[in-house]
């Protein structure tokens, strides 16, 4: 099982990074506003704020793996400001893509963005990015500010499949690019859950265990388990969704439009 | 936010030909949009042509407008000869980022 999820995750971090990298070299090419938002939401939340995240918590499987604090701490920090800083990449890409006009739009940016930056603030000052199982309100505040970036933008895509669905039977939307909607609101929407899954996972151990700090292997195991089963999933399909965004293959290509062909007579 | 200038011509031109008054005019064609897939602050002079042509005359046709065929003929060819910009702000529609997305 460790094995399956650790590749799933590693799956998922080289196709992150792969797509930062190429989204970035677009932006810097064009100063695209949208490709750069999500470049940095790959690179800094997909990758930067994984990896030490994945070093901190192995320890949760293998108790010889954990580390000394000061530097779970430190590694910690460095993911939750890159978590941070990519989900403000979320809200400004949701914006400048869906609702570049709307005074409200923005407002919700600008909401977003403090919370996470309250949250940070608050984790630094407070919590200390302790490497506890259930943290403080600094972190949940933070958590707050990077679901609701992940939930908006799957919103918005689904309610624009919506349309391109009605647009494709009067020939006014492409095929691929209308699917392209539905595959980013699934890959937003699992990444949204895997954050729920984390936070669900931790309140029922803490409940469980009557402990914040301390792992308990007997009752970590199977919450664990379970919550592993959910996140390789997740993954899975994130991976799956998030690979036929940016590199839909031939086949695909060919599949959806025989489709669009097929259900308009 | 402001409507487009491609839906406020065809607001327009229905109320001055028909028997709808604005906001009669307005709802008819928002619904007309809307079971188009489309929205009035972003729909382009292309997309409301499809709109006038394929979605409106049932529109017009259920809230007992006469001779609707000819009428949206007529707001057709109109809408080529206003000459109307893209999207009112200029700014790139979901569909350009998603198609970017993809690399095609």
């Amino acid at each position: 099982m460790l094995v399956l999820v650790g590749l799933v995750t590693a799956l998922n971090l080289i196709l992150s990074l792969v797509v930062g990298i190429r989204l970035l070299g677009r932006a810097l090419g064009g100063g695209r506003a949208p490709e750069l938002s999500l470049a940095v939401y790959f690179v800094m939340s997909a990758v930067i704020g994984t990896v030490p995240q994945v070093i901190v918590y192995a320890y949760f499987g293998d108790p010889t793996l954990e580390l000394p604090e000061s530097l779970s701490r430190a590694l910690l920090a460095i993911a939750i400001f890159g978590m941070a800083v990519g989900s403000g990449g979320v809200y400004f890409f949701t914006w400048k893509t869906f609702r570049p006009d709307g005074r409200w739009s923005r407002a919700i940016v600008v909401a977003g963005w403090t919370t996470l930056a309250v949250g940070f603030v608050i984790e630094a000052v407070r919590e200390g990015f302790a490497p506890v199982i259930f943290p403080g309100v600094g972190h949940w505040i933070g958590w707050t500010g990077r679901t609701l970036a992940l939930t908006g933008v799957a919103f918005e895509s689904f309610r624009y499949y919506g349309l391109q669905r009605r647009r494709l039977r009067l020939g006014l939307a492409e095929p691929l690019v209308a699917n392209r909607f539905l595959l980013w609101g699934i890959w937003a929407t699992s990444a949204a859950i895997n954050f729920i899954a984390d936070c669900v996972t931790r309140a029922v151990y803490a409940v469980a265990a009557g402990t914040t700090t301390e792992v308990i292997p007997e009752v970590m195991a199977p919450i664990a388990n379970a919550t592993l089963v959910i996140t390789m999933v997740l993954g899975l399909v994130a991976a799956a969704t998030l690979f036929l965004t940016f590199f839909p293959t031939t086949a695909y290509r060919r599949w959806i439009e025989a489709r669009a062909a097929a259900s308009m007579g | 936010m402001a409507d487009s200038q491609a839906f406020e011509w065809v607001c327009g031109e229905l109320e001055r030909s028909t028997s709808l008054d604005r906001l009669q005019a307005r709802g008819t064609l928002r619904l007309a949009l809307k079971e188009a897939g489309l929205e009035a602050r972003s729909v382009t002079a292309a997309q409301i042509d499809a709109v006038v042509r394929r979605v409106l005359p049932a529109e017009l046709r259920a809230r007992g407008i006469q001779d609707e065929a000819a009428l949206c003929e007529s707001l057709a060819a109109g809408l080529v000869a206003a000459e109307l910009g893209a999207t009112p702000s200029g700014a790139e529609s979901p569909e350009e980022v998603f198609r970017r997305l993809g690399g095609s």
